[in-house]
C-alpha cells in the first residue's frame, strides 16, 4: 500500500471523512440498539447521553472535574516518566543493577496499578498522594522497558566511533546512546500516556472524592447511567487530545531524533 | 516502529554461540542478583518494622507466612486457577478477535480508518469504567468477567496484527504475484505468516494486561479468583492478603511470560519470532 | 580535487609502522576462527589495501587495528607500542552511514572527535571548516546526514578522520554500498588527497580495480573460515593512475589471478604457515 506520493494529501481528508463516518455509523447502531432493549436506565440513547454531557459540561462544578483529572494525570505522567527513564538508563547502564531490578521491574509492572490503591491509601492517606503515586506506578514501567529497548539498539558503531576519539564512557551515554534511543523513550512514553489515563480513573471510581473517574462511580451509583456514559465519552475524548497533542509536540520538537526514519 | 525484532538469519552456530556466551554471563551474574534482592527484601522489613502496623504494612517475613498459609490451604490455588482460566479465556478470544480485526485494518486503510477511531479512544478508558455497563448487559457471570479482559486484548492484538501486515515486504507480495497467487492464497500463505511475529508481539503484551485486568474483572461478583482475595483483603484492611494476593499475581503473570517467550523460541522460529518487550501502539 | 601532475611526493618509508604478528581470532566457544595467523606489516605513511571475498575476516583485521577487539593469539602494536583499544590515532571510516549521528548535523558531525578530545572552540571552528572545505561540504555543512547521498555521507566520515589529523586511518569498505559512478569519483578523490598528506592508510575492499586505483601494496586473502593472508604484492603503476591503461589491465590480470588462487586455497590446519 503506497501511502506517499501525490494523492498524499488528499488521502488525509478522506480518512479524516472516513474516521467521522465511523464515528456516525457507531452512534447509529448503538441508537438502534438502544430502542430495541428500550430501557433507558440500563441502556440510554445516545441523545439522553449527549444532552447528559451538555449537563455536565455548563455545570462548572463537573467540569472542573475533567480538569482535575488531568491534572494528575499530567504531574503523574511527568514524574512517572522521568523515573522511568532514569530506572531503563539504569538497568541499562550498570550490570548488577540490571541484574537486580529487571526481574523486579517485570514482576512489579504485571500487577494492576488499582489494586496498590488499598496500600497506597493506607501509607499516603486518601487524596492526591495515593492518585500520584498510582499514575506514576502505571506510568514507570513501559516508559523503562522502553527505554531499556532503545539502549540495546544503539548501532555498534556509532559507540565505536565515539570510542577512538577517546570519549568518556559518560560522553558515549549523554550524546550517542540517550539520543539514539529517544524514538523508543516518546513510543514508551505514548504507551503510558493511555495507562495513565487508565489508571488515575480507574482509582478515582474507587478510592477517589473528585475527577471524572469519581463522576462515573458517582453516576452509577444514582443509576444516572446516561451521565456515566457522557463522563466515559469526556474521558475519551480528553485522552486522544492528550495523545494528539503529545504526538505533535514530540515530533516537531524531536524531530532531529527521528531523522531518516520511514515509519515512526 | 516496528513491534518486533525479527532474529537475525545466517549463521546458526554463530547465534547459538551468542546465546550459550549469553546464558554464562547470567549464571555468572546471578549472585549478584540474589545480594540485590536480598538488599530490597532487607529494606522492605525494615521500612515495615518503622512503620510498625503489620497489617496495613507487612514486611516480607509476614507476607512470607500469610502466602504460605494461603498456598497450605488450598485457598491461593484454587484461587489462582480460577484467574487463571479467565485469563486464558479471554486473552484466547480477545486475540482472535483481534487478529480479525487487525488483518482487516492492515490490508485496506478504508478499513484503518473506519477502526482508528475506537482504538484511539478506548485505549484511554480503563475496564473498569465498564464495569456497571457489563454488570447491566452482560450479568455477573463468568460472561461479564471474560469480556472485560477481551476489552483489553482486542486493542493491542489488532494494532500489532495490523503493523505486522503493513511491515509485509512489497516483493514478497509482488513474488507470489508473478506465481497467479489468488488474493486468498496471498492473504494465507504469504501475508498472514509474516505477520506473525507481531501478532505474537501483540499476544505477549495482551497476556500482561490481562493478568492487570482480571482483578478488576473479579471484583464483579465472582466466587473464587485472586481478585477476589485482593478486594476480600481491601474490606477487611488486611494489606497482608492483598501483599500475598498480588505477589501470586505478579509471579504467575511473570511465569505466563516466560513461559509464552520460550512456546515462541522452540516452534516460533521458523517465523523469526523474536518478539521485543514492548510494543508500540503505532 | 585534482591530482598533482606530477609524482613527486616522497616515498613511502620501508620503516614498519602498525605491525599485526602472527594474529589469530575466533570467538570465544565457537570451533572455527576467523583469522589464523596473519602476519602483516604496514609501513610509515603507505597506503596498504587488504582485498578479498566477501566474510573472509579482513574486517576482523581492521577492528583488531582498530582496537575494538583483540586477538586470540599473536599481537598488534603501532609505533612499537602495543594496541589496547580505540584511539584517536587510528580514525576509522566504517562500512554504511550508522556511525554518523543523525540528530546532529554535518558539521556537528564532524565536529565530534574534536569535542571528545576536548579541543578548545577556535581550533575546532578552524579544523572543522578546513576538513570540510577539503571534502568540499562546506556549502552542506547545515544539513542532517538523511537529507545527504551515499558519497556524502562517506565524505563527512573522511572529514571526520582529517579534522584530528590521525596518522593512521583505516577504512572498512568505505565506497562499498556506492553506485560505480560515485565509488570511482569518491576512489579519485581519495587518492588525491591521501597524496597530500602522507597517511598510513588501510584500505578494505573486495574491488580489484579499486585496489588497484588506490593502493602502495595489496594484500590477498584467503576466503574464510580461518582466512590467511595469501600474499602481498606491490603496485608500481605511477600516480595519478588510469584504470584505462595498458599496465593498469595487466597488473589487473595479475592480482586477479592471485585472488583466485586464494579463493581456492583450502583452509589451513593448525600450524601452517600462512
Amino acid at each position: 500500500m503506497n501511502r506517499a506520493g501525490p494523492g498524499a494529501g488528499h488521502w488525509r481528508w478522506q480518512r479524516l471523512a472516513l474516521n467521522v463516518l465511523a464515528i456516525l455509523l457507531a452512534v447509529l447502531a448503538w441508537h438502534g440498539a438502544a430502542l430495541w432493549k428500550d430501557n433507558l436506565l440500563i441502556f440510554p440513547t445516545p441523545l439522553t447521553c449527549l444532552s447528559a454531557l451538555g449537563d455536565v459540561l455548563s455545570d462548572p462544578e463537573r467540569r472542573d472535574q475533567l480538569l482535575i483529572t488531568l491534572r494528575r494525570v499530567v504531574v503523574g505522567f511527568a514524574l512517572g516518566s522521568a523515573l522511568g527513564v532514569a530506572v531503563g538508563g539504569l538497568i541499562g547502564s550498570v550490570r548488577s543493577v540490571a541484574l537486580t531490578l529487571e526481574p523486579v521491574v517485570h514482576f512489579l509492572r504485571s500487577v494492576t496499578p488499582v489494586a496498590w490503591i488499598v496500600p497506597a491509601t493506607i501509607w499516603l492517606g486518601v487524596g492526591e498522594g495515593s492518585l500520584r503515586f498510582i499514575v506514576v506506578y502505571a506510568t514507570v514501567f513501559p516508559v523503562a522497558i522502553n527505554t531499556l529497548t532503545g539502549l540495546t539498539q544503539v548501532p555498534v558503531n556509532k559507540v565505536r566511533m565515539a570510542r577512538t576519539f577517546g570519549a568518556s564512557r559518560l560522553r558515549i551515554h549523554a550524546s550517542i546512546v540517550l539520543p539514539s534511543a529517544v524514538p523508543y523513550i516518546v513510543t514508551g512514553m505514548r504507551l503510558s500516556l493511555g495507562y495513565a489515563f487508565m489508571s488515575v480513573v480507574a482509582a478515582e471510581m474507587v478510592a477517589g472524592r473528585d475527577g471524572i473517574g469519581f463522576l462515573i462511580y458517582d453516576s452509577r451509583i444514582f443509576f444516572d447511567t446516561a451521565t456515566m456514559f457522557a463522563g466515559i465519552l469526556l474521558l475519551g475524548a480528553a485522552g486522544l487530545l492528550a495523545d494528539r497533542v503529545f504526538s505533535v509536540v514530540t515530533h516537531r520538537g524531536l524531530a532531529r531524533f527521528y531523522a531518516g526514519q520511514v515509519n515512526t | 516502529m516496528s513491534a518486533t525484532t525479527r532474529a537475525r538469519t545466517g549463521d546458526g552456530a554463530a547465534n547459538r554461540t551468542r546465546r550459550a556466551a549469553a546464558r554464562r554471563a547470567r549464571l555468572r551474574g546471578a549472585p549478584v542478583a540474589l545480594a540485590g534482592i536480598c538488599v530490597i527484601l532487607i529494606g522492605w522489613e525494615v521500612v515495615s518494622r518503622a512503620y510498625g502496623k503489620p497489617m496495613l504494612f507487612p514486611g516480607p517475613a509476614d507476607t512470607g507466612s500469610t502466602l504460605l498459609d494461603g498456598l497450605t490451604s488450598g485457598n491461593i490455588p484454587t484461587a489462582s486457577v480460577a484467574s487463571v482460566m479467565r485469563v486464558l479465556s479471554g486473552l484466547l478470544a480477545g486475540s482472535l478477535a483481534g487478529v480479525l480485526l487487525g488483518l482487516l485494518s492492515g490490508s485496506s486503510r478504508v478499513l484503518e480508518a473506519l477502526l482508528e477511531p475506537f482504538i484511539n479512544v478506548f485505549r484511554f478508558i480503563p475496564p473498569l469504567a465498564w464495569f456497571a455497563p457489563a454488570l447491566l448487559w452482560l450479568g455477573s457471570g463468568e460472561t461479564s468477567k471474560v469480556a472485560l479482559i477481551v476489552y483489553t486484548s482486542v486493542f493491542v492484538v489488532a494494532v500489532n496484527t495490523a503493523a505486522g501486515v503493513k511491515a509485509v515486504p512489497r516483493d514478497m507480495i509482488r513474488m507470489a504475484r508473478t506465481y497467479g497467487a489468488s488474493p486468498v492464497r496471498l492473504f494465507f500463505a504469504v501475508r498472514l505468516p509474516a505477520s506473525l511475529p507481531y501478532i505474537f508481539s501483540g499476544v505477549r503484551i495482551a497476556l500482561g494486561n490481562a493478568f492487570m485486568t482480571v482483578v478488576t474483572a473479579e471484583m464483579l461478583g465472582a466466587e473464587s479468583g485472586l481478585g477476589v482475595l485482593i478486594t476480600e483483603g481491601t474490606a477487611n484492611t488486611d494489606v497482608r492478603g492483598v501483599f500475598a494476593a498480588l505477589i501470586t499475581l505478579g509471579a504467575l503473570g511473570l511465569c505466563a511470560d516466560r513461559a509464552f517467550v520460550r512456546l515462541l523460541r522452540r516452534y516460533g522460529g521458523r517465523f523469526s519470532a523474536a518478539t521485543r518487550e514492548e510494543g508500540s501502539i503505532r | 580535487m585534482t591530482p598533482p601532475i606530477t609524482d613527486s611526493r616522497p616515498r613511502p618509508s620501508d620503516e614498519a609502522f602498525v605491525v599485526i604478528d602472527d594474529v589469530s581470532f575466533a570467538y570465544p566457544g565457537s570451533p572455527q576462527p576467523i583469522l589464523r595467523d596473519v602476519s602483516l606489516e604496514l609501513r610509515r605513511g603507505e597506503f596498504f589495501v587488504l582485498l578479498g571475498p566477501s566474510g573472509c575476516g579482513k574486517t576482523t583485521i581492521l577492528n583488531q587495528v582498530a582496537g575494538f577487539e583483540r586477538p586470540t593469539t599473536g599481537s598488534i602494536s603501532m609505533d612499537g607500542k602495543p594496541i589496547t583499544g580505540p584511539g584517536p590515532d587510528r580514525a576509522v571510516i566504517f562500512q554504511g552511514d550508522d556511525s554518523l549521528l543523525g540528530w546532529l548535523n554535518v558539521r556537528d558531525n564532524v565536529e565530534f572527535g574534536l569535542r571528545a578530545l576536548r579541543t578548545p572552540a577556535a581550533e575546532r571552528t578552524r579544523r572543522v571548516r578546513q576538513a570540510l572545505e577539503t571534502v568540499e561540504l562546506d556549502r552542506q555543512q547545515g544539513k542532517f546526514p538523511h537529507e545527504l547521498s551515499g558519497g556524502m555521507k562517506q565524505r563527512v566520515q573522511i572529514a571526520r578522520a582529517l579534522v584530528v589529523d590521525a596518522p593512521v586511518l583505516l577504512m572498512d569498505e568505505p565506497f562499498g554500498a556506492l553506485d560505480a559512478q560515485t565509488r570511482t569519483t569518491l576512489q579519485d578523490a581519495l587518492a588525491g588527497l591521501w597524496e597530500q598528506s602522507q597517511r598510513t592508510v588501510l584500505f578494505i575492499t573486495h574491488d580489484i580495480s579499486e585496489a588497484l586505483i588506490l593502493g602502495d601494496r595489496i594484500g590477498v586473502m584467503t576466503s574464510g573460515p580461518a582466512a590467511r593472508l595469501q600474499t602481498v604484492m606491490d603496485n608500481p603503476l605511477p600516480r595519478p593512475r588510469a584504470r584505462g591503461a595498458a599496465e593498469f589491465a595487466e597488473l589487473y590480470r595479475e592480482v586477479e589471478e592471485a585472488v583466485t588462487a586464494a579463493k581456492s586455497r583450502p583452509p589451513a590446519a593448525a600450524g601452517e604457515p600462512g
